[in-house]
């Protein structure tokens, strides 16, 4: 490749990509997931039928990444693979890491663009590399900075990485946060540019996208709209930090934590007496942590911890408010790997139109097809009883 | 954590998801002639090669006034009423859709159920007034009538209005079916639409 194709290629081949198989937004339309787009610090991401999409004011931070809960927002440079690959030799010997951002202190062992680009997996890495590691966040005033809006969920991710430390008995008094003003821009070269250069290296990213949308409109787009055959994907985002966990876990003996609903990673979920095993909060669920498993006796719902993301999304979809959270969760649960039941039923087949139903159906005929027939003669009834209209 | 089927919207707020666009195809059934013989359901049938107990057009027979006494004017009648799909301009079912899975096309105002993004949870059939949608058990989605979207594209009609034995099914333009209504049939009641525009705004025709 020639310097300029070389170039070309990074300008154009965007380092984060969106796979709609897991994006709640692409899944469910009408869930009113906008994490992504709340969080980006320049508001380059819209939202919208199609999903998501990453537009050219994108600054590579990796915000989205971080915040997305299902791991829908890949990286292909600046994962959190690629920062922990280079954390063991940063820390080594070290007790304490200090982490900051571009604005804070400069000189701290962990950089990133922005503190909202922190994860569980790399707020908990430090412990990994060594049992008595703290942490302390170096934490400029970000309302004065221009990417403030991404440090919303912050404190949240403080909570629960500290549920984390609690759990792991390490004890969420070993994260600190010292506050200071907010420093210009560093000079920095693996993390960021100033300026002028930003503005000179902006103005070559717009031609060198203008010529890739001009030779393939579809690849210089990085949202891409839905896929017609929803395929379950791994969330390989979750599935990075239970490896981790698991292994902090194996030297540790794990404290019984209980913690709120809401600032856990994974949902207490429970299903009341209303649910129709209709399997719909099955199929919307991105993390695929719900399965409606039947056979010819007993239509079971299954359900894992260690997927489950906490969405929300089965609560709102299911139409008879069948699925509940309960109010609090022992935290020890997002490390289960066996499939929960949360609902049974005994399973009927409609005479009708041969659906599975559970519960009050009269002679095998199932309770929509009860409904319907109800219906449509009240529709009978109705277009000769009332008189006749105008068209 | 969401409300209880926050998502859901009924049919009345369906309004702000779609509309009767610039052009709406319908359907005018005319019920005086109508004779009941399912002729419209078989062609549909054959036409869409639809499963065993799945059927887009379904004709119910109604009966219709009193009888009083052997002497008194006949006050009885049995009518014979088409039901296909009434591609609403506020469709139920593409409100209660949990993935978005039915659209309205801007074009025609065809209402479509995509079979790929389909999950089979019913919600529309649920939701539906006049309960169309259908489950077909072998591909596990729903189904429902199209308005022949495939012949309508080539030009042709929907194949339960070609195939009706009394002619007394017509295929066109809503504003243009109207007109056809008023002028062959003024002295005739119309029914209107079923239901009407307090409802998920149907758009076929019947009169009687």
């Amino acid at each position: 490749m020639t310097i300029f194709e070389k170039i070309t290629t990074a300008m154009t081949e965007h380092p984060t990509t969106i796979e709609p198989a897991l994006c709640i937004r692409c899944k469910t339309p009408k869930s009113d997931c906008s994490l992504c787009a709340d969080r980006c610090p320049v508001g380059a991401i819209t939202l919208s039928g199609a999903g998501p999409e990453i537009g050219p004011d994108c600054l590579d931070c990796g915000v989205c990444y971080a915040v997305c809960p299902t791991g829908a927002f890949d990286r292909k440079r600046g994962g959190d693979e690629e920062i922990i690959a280079g954390m063991g030799e940063r820390l080594a010997g070290k007790e304490i890491c200090r982490i900051s951002c571009l604005r804070g202190d400069a000189e701290a062992d962990l950089l990133v663009h922005c503190l909202g680009r922190l994860t569980e997996r790399l707020l908990l890495q430090p412990l990994h590399l060594n049992p008595l590691a703290r942490l302390e966040i170096i934490q400029p005033l970000c309302k004065d900075c221009p990417m403030g809006g991404s440090i919303a969920l912050f404190a949240d991710l403080l909570t629960r990485v500290g549920h984390f430390y609690d759990l792991l008995g390490a004890g969420r008094e070993r994260i600190s946060i010292t506050r200071i003003p907010l420093h210009p821009v560093r000079h920095n070269s693996t993390a960021g540019q100033n300026g002028s250069r930003r503005e000179f290296l902006g103005a070559i990213r717009g031609k060198a996208m203008d010529m890739a949308t001009a030779m393939s409109p579809e690849h210089a787009r990085t949202g891409v709209p839905a896929p017609a055959v929803s395929e379950r994907q791994e969330n390989r985002k979750r599935a990075a930090l239970l490896e981790l966990l698991r292994s902090l876990v194996e030297k540790r003996e794990l404290r019984p934590v209980r913690i709120p609903a809401r600032e856990s990673i994974t949902a207490p979920l429970a299903v009341n007496s209303r649910c129709t095993a209709c399997g719909a909060c099955a199929a919307v669920c991105p993390a695929g942590a719900l399965k409606l498993e039947k056979n010819s006796e007993i239509i079971s719902l299954l359900f894992r911890a260690d997927l489950c993301v906490n969405c929300g999304v089965c609560a709102g979809i299911c139409r008879d408010g069948a699925v509940e959270r309960h109010e609090t969760v022992l935290l020890s649960r997002v490390l289960a790997t066996d499939d929960v039941e949360l609902f049974t039923a005994s399973r009927q087949e409609c005479q009708i139109c041969r659906l599975d139903f559970i519960g009050q159906g009269v002679d095998g005929i199932c309770p929509l097809c009860l409904d319907i027939h109800r219906r449509q003669q009240e529709t009978i009834k109705n277009i000769f009883a009332t008189p006749s209209r105008e068209l | 954590m969401s409300e209880r089927g926050a998502f859901i919207a009924d049919e009345v707020t369906a309004a702000s998801l779609s509309k009767k666009g610039p052009k709406q195809y319908t359907i005018w059934v005319d019920l005086e002639f109508c004779v009941g013989c399912h002729a419209c359901t078989m062609a549909c049938k054959a036409e869409n090669n639809t499963p065993v107990g799945v059927d887009y057009n379904r004709v119910t027979e109604v009966e219709v006034g009193e009888f009083k006494d052997a002497k008194a004017k006949p006050g009885v009648r049995v009518y014979f009423v088409p039901m296909p799909c009434m591609h609403c301009g506020r469709p139920a079912c593409l409100a209660a859709c949990p993935v978005g899975a039915i659209t309205k096309r801007e074009e025609d105002g065809i209402v479509l159920i995509n079979k790929d993004k389909c999950i089979g949870c019913r919600y529309c059939a649920w939701a539906c007034p006049y309960g169309h949608p259908q489950f077909n058990a072998e591909a596990k989605v729903m189904e429902k009538c199209t308005l022949c979207v495939h012949r309508v594209e080539k030009g042709l009609k929907p194949a339960c209005v070609d195939t009706c034995i009394a002619r007394t099914r017509f295929f066109g333009e809503m504003g243009d079916l109207v007109r056809l209504v008023n002028e062959k049939r003024s002295k005739r009641v119309s029914l209107g639409f079923i239901g009407g525009e307090t409802t998920t705004d149907p758009s076929v025709i019947y009169t009687k």
